[in-house]
């Protein structure tokens, strides 16, 4: 068990969690992952990095939330994450 | 309330909806004056009134419509009431419309709107529960008018065949409880939810693909379709994934669901939170959106 104290020291790292959905987690073969990763534009980085250029096509025109809501109503990819911030990519599903 | 004409010719129906009204136990013992279908149509036609407004002063005089008793346990005379007196578009009668206005009609909705402007294809019979080989090339409006009048004559109908756009969508809500968005692309749900924003009303959002579903209830003023289909295209990856039968059943439940809670008062919408459905892979999951 970490101590408040270790929480807040300068060698604690920043986690936000990656959680991947429908397609893109079909495509990723996961569930999400922890990363350290300080605004969205590096997470999407990550992502195409660790699933190579086939999950391009399902990030293309997804949605995606910072603490259930959408960068377009933040700063888009320049949107800043910080320690505990959750956030979510879905494809679009528009079927009725 | 009742649209009858003087005081004198309700006191007159509720003597003869009292006298016509049998002793029923319901399962669990409690004891109804019910009212079948056959002595309400016969009343119906005797004195000239509509079906909805002989249950209606039922319901108000505590008497309840047989076809209702496995309703009430849940919903009550009260909740039975406030659906019969409720007014709900739909729009879209597809995989998720079609089951929608089904079971609103099965529920006892007393006036549905139906907006539709396609007419039903072959390509619709592996999921879309209002169609069938021998209704190819007609209406999907047409024969959901006539599933609902078989399903329950009481339902008042306001069927409409067009692609309804943003003012289109204004005019047909204008007087209704609850809007229903079972569209099949993304611009008319944009289109939907300014509309239901000008009338004030709420709008329950569904939309599905292959095994992936999502229902949301989006109140006046919440971001809802925004926060869920901005910089989206036009459509969704159903196009690569199709929509096999059973997501748009279940989200058509839901959606119906949501309805029902809006119009009883019974439980909590899901309001400013997306639920996501992934059967593939067993996730439900509920996602704050604020």
């Amino acid at each position: 068990m970490r101590s408040p104290e270790e929480d807040t020291n300068d060698t604690f790292e920043a986690m936000v969690e990656v959680k991947l959905f429908a397609t893109i987690r079909k495509v990723a073969g996961e569930k999400g992952f922890k990363t350290e990763a300080s605004n969205v534009q590096e997470v999407l980085e990550e992502i195409y990095r660790k699933y190579g250029p086939e999950i391009r096509s399902e990030m293309a025109y997804c949605t995606i939330l910072v603490n259930g809501r959408n960068i377009a109503h933040l700063r888009g990819k320049r949107t800043r994450l910080k320690e505990g911030d959750v956030i979510s990519f879905f494809p679009p599903l528009a079927g009725g | 309330m009742p649209k009858f004409p003087d005081e004198g010719l309700m006191r007159k129906v509720t003597s003869r909806l009292a006298k016509l009204a049998l002793d029923i136990s319901a399962l669990d013992g409690s004891r109804w004056r019910a009212l079948t279908l056959q002595s309400l149509r016969e009343l119906s036609e005797e004195m000239g009134l509509p079906l909805k407004d002989l249950e209606r002063q039922a319901l108000m005089e505590g008497m309840l419509p047989l076809r209702y008793i496995r309703n009430v346990g849940t919903l009550g005379l009260e909740g039975q009431l406030r659906l019969l007196n409720s007014k709900v578009a739909v729009f879209g009668l597809g995989g998720l419309g079609g089951l929608v206005v089904e079971l609103l009609a099965r529920l006892g909705v007393g006036k549905l709107v139906m907006v539709d402007g396609d007419i039903f294809s072959e390509d619709n019979l592996n999921r879309q529960i209002l169609s069938a080989p021998q209704y190819i090339g007609m209406g999907k409006v047409e024969v959901a008018a006539q599933r609902v009048i078989a399903i329950n004559p009481a339902t008042e109908l306001y069927p409409f065949q067009i692609m309804a756009k943003e003012d289109d969508m204004k005019g047909l809500i204008e007087d209704c409880d609850v809007v229903v968005d079972a569209l099949d692309n993304i611009p008319s749900r944009f289109d939907l939810q300014r509309a239901c924003a000008s009338r004030k009303l709420p709008l329950v959002h569904g939309a599905i693909a292959g095994f992936i579903g999502q229902v949301m209830t989006i109140f006046p003023g919440d971001l809802g379709i925004e926060m869920i289909y901005q910089g989206a295209s036009e459509r969704g990856i159903e196009i690569a994934t199709g929509n096999p039968a059973t997501t748009p059943a279940m989200v058509a439940s839901l959606q119906v669901q949501e309805v029902v809670k809006i119009i009883t008062g019974i439980g909590e919408p899901l309001r400013h939170r997306l639920l996501f459905i992934d059967t593939e892979n067993n996730i439900y999951e509920i996602i704050d959106m604020r």
